[in-house]
This record gives structure tokens, sequence and C-alpha cells, in this order.
């Protein structure tokens, strides 16, 4: 993928890898749509997505990986679901981004710029913020996840985009 | 590759193309004007989206909520941060006003897990009292009623993680669990009838429209179905964003306290600081009143930041605060100032409840039908003592109460142990059987007014008190058809310029004369036909000014009759003459303010008696102003009329500041010069194009 290498040297496959260790499942090359870019692709089939829950998204491993979805007049690759009724993720097939996709289109936002910075996102908010350890700063550990997006995919940092807004949100505890 | 020489291209054509491309230009930067929009094009929420000032109604047990859970409860998983959001809703459930309050409650496994839910109920006297889900008085566990201001037992502690439904378990682990949401599934559990007849809602923080939660959009298309308006106390950004966006510019905001964290905190400490107050007048000693409405801007001006911050700058009395000027520009800005006399004991505090008095009754007086302005106090006329509508304001009970205590001071003027009774009982002067006709009407004597540069200046605003044989010749009381005229003369000489004196100079009327002098104004406000507030005028609904405190006209009739009861309106003469004891007994009459004539002074008169006036009046708005007769003058500005923030329509609240509310579908003011100017270059191509077009055709062919 064009951006799984920010160019620190650091591989966002590896640090995908150690933030997940062994919950990351790769997708079986047949239920990969070949709509996806090669880098998407190979994402996916080789360092793959997290299995179980995770806050509230569920990653997919089936066939929704498979037929791209339309919305809004844009098509999708849906690789996990919200508990939010009728919210999913997907990879948007012409671009790579990764798209927090509302059941109102006007609703869909931005959150990473391809599918292995999403799935490295998740995971540090997971493990430096929602798990965050009893007597750890919460304001630190929001500054690091967002530092590290500010690095690694500035795209993904407009206001109003997706991660920006969960930081908020759970800072308001 | 060829070219043309220029000189082959007729200089029309040049002409033409230069055009073309000036208009091509023109249409580039029309596409590239600044004009932003929604980043997403939002469907409709289907509620109003309005931010609410201090002290509105539904501000106060929110406020009772960080009272108990934040300040009473300053740490542990009990207690409730700054930084997280407190939401109230209400409803009615026969005809008993609910609130359910609930702040968030975060899903990280190792914060805490606790939300509390408080349920309140308001009574019939406005105050609020804290009730269990079953809707009885919340208790202690020993069995003693929570008092509010010193405990913190809720109504429900609600462990979220021990919560056995798997859809509330889903959403709070999914850190879904916002205080709007909370107030949802506590009532979905705990009163589920109630879900759908929840009508208003209040936040601290405007409820966001992003995602996952999506609050704003959530709020009525799947929790509250008849949710018809949502108020918010901030849309700041919070403490928490700007921190962690760390621009120069959120550093200046951070540095400034300019965000929803220190709003929310500085709000409580100012309600805190006040006494905490939380009946029906909590909204005025807060500053909710001034010459404004729900959603509309605040009110500018010295007066505005005295009496919403109840800042008491010292040497005002403010139990003397009255409406004496007022206008209203093109834009609908209602510019207003009062006066009060200096010294005195009246606080900042009575300040806040006199303007509030004056600011309601102005707009109560505008949207009732003049023929509703009366009150009348009778005992043989228990159904017909105030106008339904009046009787729900303070203005209707400022008048009822007035009348009452008119009353009053007429059995006192006629006591025979003073010098006034003396005179009206003169033993030597009574011929049996004497009777008099003792209706008594308080009315409007001409008011003297000036209008200056659209400006009303209120300089006299007197009221008269009528004997009822005056006031409504050949109606009324029948039952002295022979009026004693000694008595009668006495009574109109003596005892009635009493009661005049009092009503207009006694502090126990001071009350009465201020909704007066509104009424003053509001007649003026009806007399131009026009303005911002046309649409209010005779529109018969006052709702959005009910009374500051909880009052019914029956109550009000039954005390005047209990007063009877006990004779306390009785007036005895001390002796017997031929036998026969005289008594004066009950004093009927009313309050009638239908009619208000102007009397307009002169130009030449006003600027003999008060020539200082206009520019003591428009210093006012700068700072406390003194005039030539040593009242203290405040002005403030406030525009009523101003549509409120409507985000479900899209509008463009006035007077916020460009950008200042998420969400907006905006467009910035230089955008909208840009694409006017433009605009209007493009015509003056398109038209210039279309002349010599017409022109070369109309040119003869060589």
């Amino acid at each position: 993928m064009g951006r799984v290498d920010d160019g620190t040297g650091r591989s966002t496959a590896d640090e995908v890898k150690r933030v997940w260790g062994d919950r990351l499942r790769p997708v079986p090359p047949d239920l990969v749509s070949t709509r996806l870019s090669a880098a998407t692709r190979g994402f996916l089939t080789t360092v793959g997505l997290p299995a179980g829950r995770t806050r509230d998204i569920v990653f997919a491993h089936d066939e929704r990986l498979h037929t791209p979805i339309r919305q809004g007049g844009r098509e999708y690759v849906v690789i996990g679901d919200s508990d939010e009724p009728g919210c999913r993720f997907g990879v948007e097939v012409d671009t790579d981004r990764v798209y927090y996709l509302d059941d109102l289109p006007q609703y869909n936002r931005l959150i990473n710029s391809d599918v292995a910075l999403f799935v490295l996102f998740v995971g540090l908010f997971q493990k430096v913020v929602v798990e965050l350890p009893e007597g750890g700063s919460l304001d630190d550990a929001i500054a690091r996840v967002w530092g590290e997006l500010k690095a690694r995919d500035p795209e993904a940092t407009n206001d109003g985009d997706l991660w920006g807004v969960l930081l908020d949100d759970i800072a308001a505890e | 590759m060829t070219s043309r020489p220029n000189s082959t291209v007729p200089n029309s054509k040049i002409a033409g193309r230069k055009l073309l491309a000036l208009l091509a230009a023109l249409v580039a930067l029309l596409a590239m004007a600044p004009v932003t929009g929604p980043a997403h094009a939002q469907p409709p929420i289907g509620y109003d989206l309005v931010p609410a000032g201090p002290g509105d109604p539904l501000q106060i047990p929110v406020l009772i909520y960080r009272h108990r859970h934040t300040i009473l409860t300053p740490s542990g998983e009990d207690s409730v941060s700054w930084a997280r959001n407190v939401a109230g809703f209400e409803w009615a459930e026969q005809q008993v006003t609910w609130i359910a309050v609930a702040a968030n409650v975060s899903g990280r496994p190792n914060n805490s897990s606790i939300v509390h839910v408080d349920l309140f109920q308001r009574d019939q006297t406005g105050a609020l009292r804290l009730v269990d889900t079953a809707g009885n008085p919340l208790l202690e566990p020993g069995g003693t009623p929570v008092d509010w201001r010193a405990s913190p037992t809720s109504t429900l502690r609600w462990d979220l993680s021990t919560e056995p439904d798997p859809e509330v378990q889903a959403d709070f682990r999914g850190g879904r669990m916002h205080s709007e949401r909370v107030a949802y599934w506590f009532l979905k559990k705990h009163r589920p009838a109630a879900v759908d007849q929840v009508e208003r809602g209040f936040s601290e923080k405007i409820p966001c429209n992003t995602l996952p939660s999506r609050c704003q959009q959530n709020l009525k298309s799947k929790w509250f179905s008849g949710l018809t308006v949502m108020k918010f106390q901030t849309d700041l950004e919070s403490e928490a964003k700007l921190k962690r966006l760390g621009t120069a510019q959120a550093k200046v905001q951070l540095g400034n306290g300019e965000h929803s964290d220190a709003v929310i905190k500085k709000a409580f400490e100012q309600w805190r600081d006040k006494g905490m107050p939380a009946g029906p007048d909590a909204g005025a000693r807060l500053g909710a009143r001034l010459f404004n409405a729900p959603g509309t801007p605040a009110p500018e001006g010295v007066g505005a930041a005295i009496l919403n911050e109840g800042a008491d700058p010292g040497g005002i009395d403010f139990s003397t605060l009255e409406l004496r000027y007022l206008s209203e520009d093109d834009d609908g800005r209602l510019s207003y100032a009062f006066n009060a006399m200096p010294g005195g004991t009246g606080q900042a505090a009575d300040g806040q409840i006199a303007a509030a008095q004056m600011s309601d009754s102005f707009f109560v007086w505008l949207a009732l039908p003049p023929s509703s302005f009366w009150v009348n106090l009778n005992p043989n006329e228990p159904d017909r003592i105030i106008d339904p509508e009046l009787g729900k304001t303070d203005a209707g009970r400022i008048l009822l109460e007035a009348d009452l205590r008119m009353k009053t001071v007429i059995g006192r003027l006629l006591h025979p142990d003073t010098d006034t009774g003396r005179r009206f009982w003169d033993p030597e002067g009574l011929h049996p059987p004497a009777c008099l006709n003792m209706r008594q009407w308080i009315v409007p004597k001409p008011a003297s007014v000036r209008e200056e540069g659209g400006g009303l200046h209120i300089v006299e605003a007197p009221l008269e008190v009528k004997m009822e044989t005056d006031y409504l010749p050949g109606q009324g009381d029948t039952s002295c058809a022979t009026p004693d005229k000694r008595m009668e003369t006495v009574f109109r000489e003596v005892i009635l310029p009493g009661v005049e004196k009092a009503v207009n100079e006694g502090p126990e009327f001071a009350d009465l004369r201020r909704v007066y002098l509104s009424r003053v104004a509001a007649e003026w406000y009806r007399h131009r036909g026009s303005g911002s507030l046309k649409d209010l005028v005779d529109s018969g609904d006052a709702s959005r000014w009910p009374a500051l405190q909880q009052w019914t006209p029956r109550e009000v009739f039954d005390r005047y009759v209990e007063s009877l009861k006990r004779k306390e309106f009785d007036i005895k003469r001390p002796e017997t003459i031929n036998g026969q004891q005289y008594e004066m007994t009950y004093s009927y009459g009313g309050v009638d303010m239908a009619e208000v004539p102007l009397d307009t002074i002169d130009e030449s008169a006003f600027e003999q008696s008060h020539a200082d006036l206009p520019d003591v009046v428009r210093d006012s708005f700068q700072g406390v102003t003194t005039d030539q007769r040593g009242r203290m003058w405040l002005g403030s500005a406030s525009k009523p009329a101003a549509r409120a923030i409507d985000y479900d329509g899209g509008n463009e609240p006035e007077d916020y500041p460009e950008g200042a509310l998420p969400g907006e579908s905006s467009t910035s003011t230089a955008g909208l010069v840009t694409m006017v100017l433009l605009a209007l270059g493009l015509l003056a191509v398109v038209g210039v194009i279309i002349v010599r077009h017409l022109r070369a055709t109309r040119r003869p062919l060589v």
C-alpha cells in the first residue's frame, strides 16, 4: 500500500501486527473483492483484520468483503460493522480511503486514508485510550494518539473527521 | 503550425473574445468564491435546537444535578466531572411536570460505570422536588426526604457495567452513553410512557451530530418522538478538544476560558453565588428575562450587564427600578432604559425581578387584547376575577394583588383612629341612613410621553383611583341609591387622594407602577402599527412569559374573601347614633388598564423640563448615568424577535459570530459580497455582449 511505510522506516503493517498480536486474521484471497486496489487486497490477505469485538467495531471476515456496496453514488467494500444499527465501516473502492458509513449517507465520514492505518489506529485507540490503566492520564493518551494520527495520516485529522470526534467524546468523562 | 495575423480578425470579434474571456474568468471566480457549505448536507432534525439563556427553567434541575453530583460528590466513582455533559428532559403526565436529569457515562473499562439519574417534579408553586421513579418524594435510606441542597442521594444510581439489558450494554461498551441516551434508557426502563411524552430538553453542551452517537439526529428520530425543542447552554468547543488541537488559536481560547467546560462551570458558580434559586423566579434571578426571548441573542448594555450578572455596583436603589425609555431600530433591536433612585436598600437581585416583571409584562400587554386588561375582586363575582390568559401572568397577579392592597389601604385610611377616618366618620355630620358606594377602580391617568428620534420617553405615568360612580356611571353597585353627600365629599377629598398617593408613590404599589409603565410602552408600540413584534400584537398567546411565581387568581380571591370574613375591611363607627350602629363594609372594585391615554409633550415643553433626557438615555447604554433630577439610568438593548438558531431549517442565527456554531450551513459575509459583486459583474458582461451583439447585427452588411 502507498502509505504502508510512513517514511520513518516503520512499516504500518508491522505496527499493526505489533498492536494487534494474534488477534489478526488474514482474509482468504477469494473472499476479497477484486474491485479493491492491489495494496488494500494485499493488506487484507497478508496482515488481515482483527477478530472479535473492539469497543463498538466488529470486523468483517466473510463475504461482505467480496461484494462492494453502493452508497451515495460511491462504491465501498464493507470491512466491519458498528453496534449502531445500520452503521458500517467501508473502504472506498476508488480511493482506498476508509469511511464510517451511516445509514444516512449525509453522515458518512472519513476515518483513515487506507485500511492499514485504520486497523492500526483502531488498535492504538483501544489500547492507549480505551484501555487506559487506572490512574493514567487520559489527556496524555489522547495526545499520543492524536500526535500519531497527525504524523501518519494527516488527511484524517480535519475538523469533523471521526478520530477527532471519538477522542473528544471519550475525553468528556 | 500556422498563425493568423490579428489584423485579419475584426475588432468586434476581438472585443467579443475579450468579453468571453472575462466572462469565463468571472464564472471561474464565482465557482471559487469563498462560500462555505456544509461538509455534509444534513437532514432535518425535526425540532428546534436553540441556545438557552441563563436561568432557563430546564437549566435549574441541571444546576441542581451539578450541585449534588459534582460539588457534593467531588471525587470517586460517583462524581460527575465538569468535562461530562448533563442534560434534562421534561414532560407532563396528568398535569404534573416531570424532569429527568442525567450525565453521560464512559464505557471505558477502567473508568466509572456509575451514572446518577435525578427525577424531579415541578409542583404547583413552581418549586422542584426530587421524586422516585413512582413519583413519590425521594427519601434517604433512613426514610427522611432528600434535601437536594445537602444530599447527593439520587433517584437512581445506575451501574451500567451490571446492566443486564444487552442493548444498554452495547451502548455502554460502545461509548455511546451520552447524557441524552442515558435519560432515554432510564425512562424506557422506569417510566416507559414518558419516552414519547418528552417535549423539551436542555443540554449543557450542544447535542452533537457526529458519529457514532449522532445525538442531534437521534434525539427525535430514535428516542424522544414528541420532542419539540432542545436547548443548549453552550456550543463552544470542549477544553479537551482545544487541548487536543493545540493550535495557536486553541491556546488563546484555552487561556481565555473560551470553552464549554468553563462556561458550564461559570454558570453554575453564578447560580451558587445567588443562593441557588430553584423556584419560578430563578430565571429572573439569573437574568434570563430582559426583553429577550428563548433562543435570541443575549441583551447588551450596562443595564443587562448589571441585571444579568446580578453584580450590584452600589448606590442604586433597585427597588425603584422603572422602565422610562423604549425604542426599536429597523433591525428589530429594542433599546430600553430603566431608571432608579440613588441609594436606598434595593439590591441588584430586586432589580432582576423588577426588570423581568417589566420585560415580561411588556410582551404580555402586546400579546393579549387590551379588553382583557382588568381585574375585579368582588365577593359576588368569583367567576369574573380576571381574564384567563392574563391570569397566568405576573402582570395579572400584580394587578389583582394591587386591587387587594388598595382595599387594605382604604380600610387603613377609613379607620376611625386615624385623622382621615375621624373626618370621614364625623359623628356630627352623620345622618342615618348614611351610605356610600364603596367601589373603587385603579385606572390610568394620561401618561406624559415624548417621542424623540424614534424612541419613547415616558416622563410621567400616573395612576388614578376613581369611585365606581365616576368611573362607570349608571353601572355597578346600586345598593346605595342616595349616597351621603358629606361622606362622599370627604371620601373624594380626603380618602381617595390618600389611596392615589399610595398607588403612585407607595412602595407597596411599586410593582403595579412598573407593569403600568410597560403598559404605556406597549401602548406606544401598538400605536406604531409596525416593528419586529407586530405579529405578537393581539396574538392571544402570552405563554412564553409565564408568571415568575406560581399563583392562581382564585387563591387571591379566596384571600380576599377570607379577609372579608375576618372583617378586615369592615369599618365600624365607634358610636351608635339614634340607636343605629353605622357600619361600612366591603370595598369592591378593581384595576383596569384597558385604556391608556398617551399625552404627548410638545418639543418646547420637553426641552424646558427634560432637555437632558435624550443624552442621558444615550449615555446610559455605556454606563450608569445620572439625570438632572438625580435618578440613575441603565440602558440595554435586546432583539426579542430575532430568529432563533434553527439548525433544522439551516438558517443563520443573528448576532452570532461567523463559524461559532458547528454544523451550520453558512455563507460568510465576505463570500456573499464577493458573490453579489461577481454576479453583478457577470450580468454587466452578459449585458455588454448582448448589446454589442445587437449592435453588430444591426450594422449594415458592407
